[in-house]
């Protein structure tokens, strides 16, 4: 077990030094196998992970890495929490509360969804299994930016914004309240903004894939 | 760096690999690779494979110092004061 772990520890390191030190990542590699064999594995493999990380933002290419993690971990993964506990909330259905607070937030006008309630109650396990893709889009899509696959990442986005279009059109014929597409309309900008910061930083710095 | 740079002149013209290097001078991996990197980085260190001592095993870095490195540690252990050593210990 201590093994395993330590192997994980080290391929993390190996990835985070970067293609300007990959000579010294192989070396690294090369003596872990000899530290392993001590049962100095675990230790060995945490100061090089230590190495590889403490030089990230010393090169370009690690402080695109670190902007990559910034926004997958700080701005796309939470954007996909707030999704699912908009569903485990009852979302895309809104009670009056929280739609209320929903249409404050985002300065929009609620409706009545009791008037429509029990004619439209078959759409909402479409609506919320549509949910639920947008929010396994996000966090697909924030595995892409890390990896800097930006044109898997370009499709996911398309696919969020076509989820997103769906589920508005609907949600405003079955529940007369867009009160329900603030939340995936936010998540879809936050991927956006993300996706074409990032890759203009890509591009823009021409750095190598970390 | 100093202890580094007396391992590697006590052990000059030999190489030594990375792992004995840890063990000869007490450093961890997280404060001997940086020091590795920046000794090469300024020329005071060379670094280069060394055939696998066993079928199976990866190939392995093996380091020595350069003239630079070789005449920095001299001018070390003959003036250690000048370096912030206390005694003549490089």
């Amino acid at each position: 077990m201590t093994v395993l772990f330590a192997r994980a520890v080290m391929k993390l390191a190996m990835a985070g030094m970067g293609s300007h030190r990959c000579d010294w990542a192989a070396a690294m590699h090369a003596e872990f196998a000899v530290a392993a064999r001590a049962g100095d594995g675990l230790s060995f493999a945490f100061g090089c992970l230590a190495t590889a990380w403490s030089a990230l933002p010393t090169h370009d290419e690690g402080r695109l890495a670190l902007w990559r993690y910034a926004f997958a971990l700080g701005l796309i993964l939470p954007a996909a929490a707030i999704l699912l506990t908009g569903l485990w909330l009852g979302y895309p259905w809104v009670e009056p509360p929280y739609a209320q607070g929903i249409a404050s937030f985002a300065r929009a006008p609620t409706g009545l969804p009791t008037a429509t309630w029990a004619g439209n109650a078959f759409a909402v396990t479409g609506l919320a299994t549509l949910l639920l893709m947008l929010a396994a889009g996000l966090v697909l899509h924030a595995w892409f930016v890390v990896e800097a696959d930006w044109d898997r990442a370009a499709a996911i986005l398309r696919a969020g914004a076509a989820g997103t279009i769906t589920l508005a059109l609907f949600s405003a014929v079955a529940f007369a309240d867009l009160t329900c597409v603030v939340l995936p309309i936010f998540a879809l900008g936050v991927e956006l903004l993300s996706i074409a910061v990032l890759r203009r930083w890509h591009e823009g710095d021409d750095v190598a894939v970390a | 760096m100093l202890a580094v740079l007396a391992a590697l002149y006590e052990q000059a013209p030999e190489r030594i690999h990375g792992y004995d290097l840890m063990k000869q001078t007490g450093l961890k991996s997280g404060s001997l690779y940086p020091l590795l990197m920046r000794m090469t980085d300024r020329g005071l260190l060379s670094s280069e494979w060394c055939e696998p001592s066993a079928p199976g095993r990866p190939p392995r870095h093996a380091y020595r110092l350069t003239a630079d490195g070789v005449a920095l540690a001299r001018e070390v252990k003959s003036d250690p004061r000048a370096f912030g050593l206390g005694s003549a210990k490089a």
